[in-house]
């Protein structure tokens, strides 16, 4: 692994609880960890807690928090969210002899807390040394890749028709049967280029963003043109409620978070392929439509 | 769009359980051989429905207020039908009803021992409304008294999702046809749609079959039942879908009447009417 920085980038997130509900009540979660001087990784996720469950908010940190540290990851995401779940198990056991739920809350936790999530790594290609990206996603929080001021890719959701059917969810507790999560996780990857912008987003957001798409609009305009630095949030809120007001947006917690790749250095030993040409190339990602 | 408002602590919904306690409710549950009677299954029923609702409602800080439930009886009596603290109270939001079950049971569940067997594991079962049989079926004047309830409800609640109304009978009415008052309660509505009914029938018809969620009344063995079903809502277009997933054959004039269903079947014809599609 390269000491050397190769992906030079920037990030933002913002979010909002669902319009009636308290910050308190906020219950996706979201990690920015530049770890690039660390372990030469980048990497950032959002997650949403589902509202039916309780505790869901504690478990979408624990797993954004995971992914943020580098011991959620795509390589092996179901043995390390089986590990999560052991800690989780162990926290929460600790957590309820201190403090003795009612019979409600002890029923309803022992059901588990459920979660969606997508995480994004930017990292040098072991194999090619080129900077690249990579993402692991279960349930409906989606990543939108633009490139060249155009929506290059959706994932893992790539209609806004797959939003709202109640989708699988990684749970804190193991299931009794046989566990679907492996056949439940979703992985894409692609190298990077100067000028990528990824957008991570909660399933209100990202289905607002696929509608607007497929009646021909730019959704992702109204999200570029947001000032970045501090004023960010309050434009974002702004905007929300304004997506709200017009019933456009779903009343949900929302959570956007933006990397915007601002320099890409390849290199000079992988700057080209085996064969010499030039490398420009899209990679096929799994399980995915590119636009 | 109508059965589309939000359910929230600021706009809650409401479930009203109409229940049958009439002196033949105490004959036999379910299929030949069955032993419990029928007002112990549907208090089992009810209160299973009800820790079902205070659970979905729970979450980590405590549990929100999106339902006020009630529950009404009549045999003997007609009127309010919790028993303990709630005694006397007609609709209360789902936090008191998790704080004030009138006891709580311990009973046997059994489950998987992981090795192929089964054992039993001792569960909490919260306990708010006692079986009780006795008197006439007075189901106008319950009917009536679900009206007034709602009636009142509805004004304090105009954009709520419509309440959905349960009613779980074993006989016909002995104080008049129901059949107008039934008319009353899903002509109630807020700005979200009508009130919504569910009749449940258990009845001791030896022409009666088990029958689920039917489209017409073809079938049915006598007027009681046919009276409940015309009596019955439409299922809504959310809970057509939920039927047709659980694998009824549905149709848009599929309505939510139940016919001597056994237990698991009554709340899973329950479940239809309580789940939530659009909790905040």
């Amino acid at each position: 692994m390269s000491s050397e920085r190769n992906v030079h980038s920037r990030a933002q997130v913002c979010w909002l609880p669902k319009r009636g509900n308290t910050p308190a009540e906020y219950e996706d979660a979201y990690t920015l960890v530049d770890g690039q001087s660390v372990d030469g990784v980048f990497r950032c996720a959002v997650a949403d807690g589902a509202t039916e469950a309780s505790y869901s908010r504690q478990w979408a940190r624990a797993l954004v928090r995971a992914f943020g540290a580098g011991t959620l990851g795509a390589a092996n995401f179901v043995d390390d969210v089986e590990r999560l779940r052991a800690t989780w198990q162990r926290a929460f056991e600790r957590h309820s002899r201190r403090r003795p739920m009612p019979w409600y809350a002890e029923q309803k936790a022992s059901l588990g807390a459920f979660a969606a999530l997508v995480g994004l790594d930017l990292r040098d290609d072991p194999a090619t040394g080129k900077p690249g990206w990579s993402a692991v996603a279960v349930g409906d929080c989606n990543l939108f890749l633009m490139r060249g001021g155009e929506l290059s890719m959706a994932f893992p959701l790539t209609r806004a028709d797959q939003f709202g059917g109640g989708p699988f969810l990684i749970g804190s507790n193991r299931p009794a049967e046989e566990d679907p999560l492996p056949r439940r996780v979703q992985h894409a990857s692609g190298e990077l280029a100067p000028g990528d912008t990824f957008h991570l987003m909660s399933d209100a957001l990202a289905a607002w963003f696929l509608r607007g798409h497929e009646r021909g609009e730019r959704p992702w305009q109204r999200l570029e043109a947001l000032p970045e630095g501090d004023a960010t949030p309050a434009a974002f809120a702004e905007l929300v409620t304004e997506l709200r007001d017009a019933a456009q947006l779903h009343n949900d917690d929302v959570t956007w978070l933006r990397v915007v790749v601002s320099d890409v250095t390849v290199p000079a030993a992988a700057a080209t392929d085996a064969d010499g040409t030039a490398s420009d190339s899209w990679p096929d990602a799994d399980e995915t439509t590119p636009f | 769009m109508p059965y589309s408002s939000e359910i929230s602590r600021t706009n809650p919904s409401c479930f009203l359980f109409v229940i049958d306690q009439s002196a033949s409710m105490e004959d036999p549950f379910g299929q030949e051989g069955a032993t419990k009677a029928k007002a112990e299954g549907v208090a089992d029923a009810i209160n299973r429905l009800l820790q079902d609702l205070v659970i979905k409602c729970a979450k980590s800080e405590g549990v929100r207020d999106y339902y006020h439930i009630g529950v009404i009886g009549y045999g003997q009596n007609v009127g309010p039908a919790f028993s303990g603290d709630l005694l006397g109270q007609d609709l209360v939001p789902v936090s008191r009803i998790a704080e004030h079950p009138a006891r709580v049971e311990e009973r046997a569940k059994k489950v998987d021992d992981g090795a192929g067997g089964v054992v039993e594991q001792g569960i909490k079962f919260p306990v708010w409304f006692d079986a009780t049989s006795n008197g006439g079926t007075p189901m106008c004047a319950a009917m009536t008294l679900a009206e007034d309830v709602l009636s009142n409800w509805i004004e304090q609640h105009p954009k709520a999702f419509p309440p959905v109304v349960i009613h779980i009978t074993d006989g016909e009415s002995t104080d008049g046809d129901p059949a107008e008052a039934m008319k009353r309660i899903k002509e109630l509505k807020t700005k979200d749609g009508n009130v919504l009914l569910f009749n449940v029938h258990l009845t001791d018809n030896p022409n009666a079959k088990t029958l689920s969620f039917p489209n017409d009344a073809n079938s049915l063995p006598d007027q009681f039942s046919q009276t409940l079903f015309e009596g019955a809502s439409p299922l809504t277009p959310f809970m057509r879908r939920v039927a047709g997933e659980m694998g009824f054959e549905v149709s848009d004039q599929t309505r939510g009447f139940v016919m001597n269903a056994d237990l698991p079947m009554v709340v899973q014809a329950l479940e239809i009417g309580t789940r939530p599609s659009n909790l905040r």
